[in-house]
C-alpha cells in the first residue's frame, strides 16, 4: 500500500520509479487530467485518487476538462 | 460429485462499501432486497462454496503480468487490499478452495485452456464487494476465477462463455459432495476512471440482460467497440457471460435493475436451476 507513506511524502515513494521530472511533479501534486491524457490507465489512476483521499467529482470533473467529455480512453497500456 | 447448486451474477461497485450514502434510501432497501433473494436462491440450495468469475483491478495483480484467464490456487488469503473500501485493508479473510482449484487448471488444460495459476494474491474489491453482502460473515469456502475485462486485448464474450462451460464441466466432475454456486460480478454499464465515470447505458444493459437470461448467442455478436461506448468497465459482463457458459441451457431471470445508481448501470441476476 502506498497511501499514508505517499501523503506523508510523495518523494520518497515517487523515487523507487522511473518516471521522467514532468511524471515526478504531476504525480507529486496530482494532475489528474495531465496524468489520464497521457496514458496512465484508468483504473489505476482513479483508484490512486481514491487511495490518496480524491473524491470521485472532483477527479472526474478534472479528466473531463483535460480529455473533453466523451473522450474516453478505453484502458490500453 | 459436486453440484452446482446456484448461479447469478451483481454488480460490484465498490461504492456499495465506500460511500453507500450515493444510494438513497428506496435505493439501497432494492440493492439490499436483491442481494436478500441471491442469498435465499444459494442458501436454500444448500450451497457450502462459492466459484466467483471476476476481474481484479490491478490492486493485487500487476498489469505487467495479468493473465486471460487465472485461477487462484492459494488456500487461504485477505483483503481488501484497497485502503478506501470503508473497512480497514487485511481484516477480511478467506478460506479458499485449492482442490477445486486444481480441478479447473486440469480440466481447463485438457479443453485447450492455458490457464494461469495464481498462487498467491490479496482480495480486492472485485472478488469481496458482492460477498460483503452474501456471505458477511465469510463463512463458505471460494474459488476465485479471474477474467482479463481491464487490459485490452481482452477474450472475445464467447472465449468467456466457453471459460464458463469449462469451468461448470469441472465443477461437475470434481470428486467431491460439495454444492457449488457461482457468482459472477461486475458491469453493467458504467465507466471507471474516464471523462464518462458515473454514465449509464440503461438501453445497453436491459439487451444484454434479455440475451443473457434467455441464452442468446446473439450476445457474443456484442462487438468491444459496443461495449467501449458505454463504458469501458462495461467489459466486465464478460463475468456474467462465463457464468452463463457454466450453467448452459438454464434461463435467467433480472432480480433487480437501478438505471444508474453508484456510477453503475445497477443489475442482478440469477439462472433458473
Amino acid at each position: 500500500m502506498i497511501d499514508k507513506p505517499y501523503q506523508k511524502d510523495p518523494e520518497v515513494i515517487l523515487a523507487n520509479y522511473d518516471v521522467t521530472d514532468e511524471e515526478r511533479a504531476r504525480l507529486k501534486d496530482p494532475d489528474w487530467g495531465w496524468l489520464y491524457t497521457h496514458g496512465i490507465h484508468p483504473y489505476i489512476l482513479v483508484q490512486f485518487a481514491l487511495a490518496i483521499g480524491v473524491e470521485i467529482p472532483q477527479y472526474v470533473q478534472q479528466v473531463k476538462a483535460a480529455a473533453g467529455e466523451g473522450n474516453s480512453y478505453s484502458g490500453a497500456c | 460429485m459436486a453440484n452446482i447448486v446456484a448461479a447469478m451474477s451483481s454488480v460490484h461497485s465498490p461504492l456499495m462499501m465506500s460511500a453507500p450514502q450515493m444510494a438513497d434510501e428506496a435505493t439501497w432497501g432494492r440493492i439490499n432486497t436483491g442481494f436478500d433473494t441471491l442469498r435465499d436462491t444459494f442458501t436454500s440450495a444448500g450451497a457450502d462454496t462459492i466459484v466467483v468469475i471476476s476481474d481484479e483491478h490491478f490492486n493485487a495483480l500487476d498489469p505487467r503480468r495479468y493473465p486471460s484467464f487465472g485461477v487462484v490456487t492459494a488456500e487461504t488469503s485477505v483483503g481488501p487490499v484497497e485502503n478506501w473500501l470503508g473497512i480497514p485493508c487485511n481484516s477480511i479473510s478467506v478460506r479458499f478452495e485449492p482442490e477445486l482449484a486444481e480441478a479447473v487448471l486440469d480440466e481447463g488444460v485438457r479443453q485447450g485452456f492455458d490457464l494461469t495459476r495464481i498462487g498467491e494474491v490479496g482480495l480486492d474489491y472485485g472478488f469481496l464487494t458482492c460477498l460483503n453482502f452474501l456471505t458477511p460473515r465469510w463463512d463458505m469456502s471460494y474459488l476465485w476465477l479471474i477474467q482479463n475485462c481491464v487490459l485490452p486485448p481482452l477474450p472475445s464474450l464467447k472465449r468467456c462463455y466457453d471459460f464458463g462451460r469449462m469451468v461448470g464441466q469441472a465443477i461437475r466432475s470434481w470428486d467431491s459432495s460439495r454444492r457449488v454456486a457461482l457468482l459472477g460480478t461486475g458491469g453493467l454499464s458504467h465507466a471507471v476512471g474516464t471523462p464518462d465515470m458515473g454514465k449509464v447505458d440503461p438501453q445497453f444493459d436491459k439487451k444484454f440482460l434479455n440475451l443473457l437470461c434467455q441464452q442468446d448467442p446473439a450476445m457474443f455478436d456484442i462487438t468491444d467497440a459496443e461495449i467501449d461506448a458505454v463504458g469501458n468497465g462495461t467489459h466486465e459482463i464478460r463475468n456474467w457471460i462465463a457464468v452463463a457458459g457454466a450453467v448452459e441451457g438454464a434461463r435467467g431471470e433480472v432480480v433487480m435493475y437501478e438505471e444508474g445508481t453508484m456510477v453503475v448501470g445497477f443489475g442482478m441476476m440469477q439462472f433458473q436451476l
